[in-house]
């Protein structure tokens, strides 16, 4: 008995759906951004177990994964960025009072 | 088998930690929550023979995005209008929808034939490391490039967004 690649992505869908669900629930951004970073996690660990189980190609997956590491890290690191300067102007960084684009 | 029963223990623990993250009140505790889940997945790609990915994942992680984000948590709940602890509690019918969406995208997973092929990976003394610097530095060098102009253009922008000007 191994494990089968169904059992990771189920996993992974699992995690992505947590992700989602707090990246549209929660109240502080940076608890949104912790949750689009979670959603990430569930998409590397899925190229990674794609990787593991095809064969001939098998370390492209885990470059994928490293690509992707950079774009969501370089993220963060804008959004924490946009958080702290919202914090300063605005004095709040819950997303249902930060309003000004909407119309 | 020791595989087998690590795998359950780990997805136990991402599931369990991810659902905290979304749960709990407590914005420090939700961002250690997110710091489990992210060490757990380093975990899996420890366990699907990903050595230098789970290595890059805990430096990256632990050493850079939990304690920026739980600077900008602390930070953030500096003033008088928000406590640490400011989360609602999720709702019913938003846990609904999450859960027909796991299902819907559970069933596709199921449904689907996977085509699987030889697994190279699985002969854990097969050297990874030297495979993905062989593919980085010729096949992938143009993306890798771009990678670092885009990290260069984000430590720029966020100096430029998050300095007293």
């Amino acid at each position: 008995m191994e494990i089968t690649l169904n059992q990771v992505l189920v996993l992974a869908a699992a995690m992505f759906t947590i992700g989602l669900y707090g990246a549209l629930t929660r109240k502080s951004i940076v608890i949104v951004v912790m949750c689009v970073e979670l959603m990430f996690s569930a998409v590397n660990i899925n190229l990674v177990a794609f990787s593991f189980y095809s064969g001939l190609e098998a370390l492209r997956g885990q470059v994928f994964a490293i690509f992707i590491m950079v774009v969501s890290a370089c993220e963060l690191g804008l959004c924490m960025a946009i958080a702290i300067l919202l914090y300063r102007n605005r004095e709040t960084v819950a997303v249902d009072e930060l309003d000004v684009m909407k119309w | 088998m020791v595989e087998n029963a690590l795998f359950y223990l780990l997805a136990g623990i991402l599931i369990f930690f991810s659902l905290k993250v979304v749960t709990t009140k407590n914005l420090f505790h939700s961002v250690m929550s997110a710091f489990a889940v992210l060490m757990g997945t380093a975990g899996v790609f420890f366990l699907f023979n990903a050595s230098f990915l789970g290595v890059t994942q805990i430096l990256v992680y632990a050493g850079a995005v939990t304690i920026l984000v739980l600077f900008v948590v602390m930070l953030t709940t500096a003033g008088d209008a928000y406590k640490i602890a400011w989360e609602k509690a999720p709702s019913v019918w938003s846990s609904i929808v999450m859960v027909l969406f796991f299902g819907g995208l559970g069933f596709t997973i199921v449904s689907i034939e996977w085509p699987v092929g030889e697994r190279l990976l699985l002969d854990r003394t097969r050297p990874v490391t030297e495979g993905l610097a062989n593919m980085l530095f010729t096949e992938y060098l143009l993306p890798f490039e771009i990678a670092s102009v885009l990290i260069l253009a984000t430590l720029i922008g966020a100096i430029v967004l998050a300095r007293r000007d």
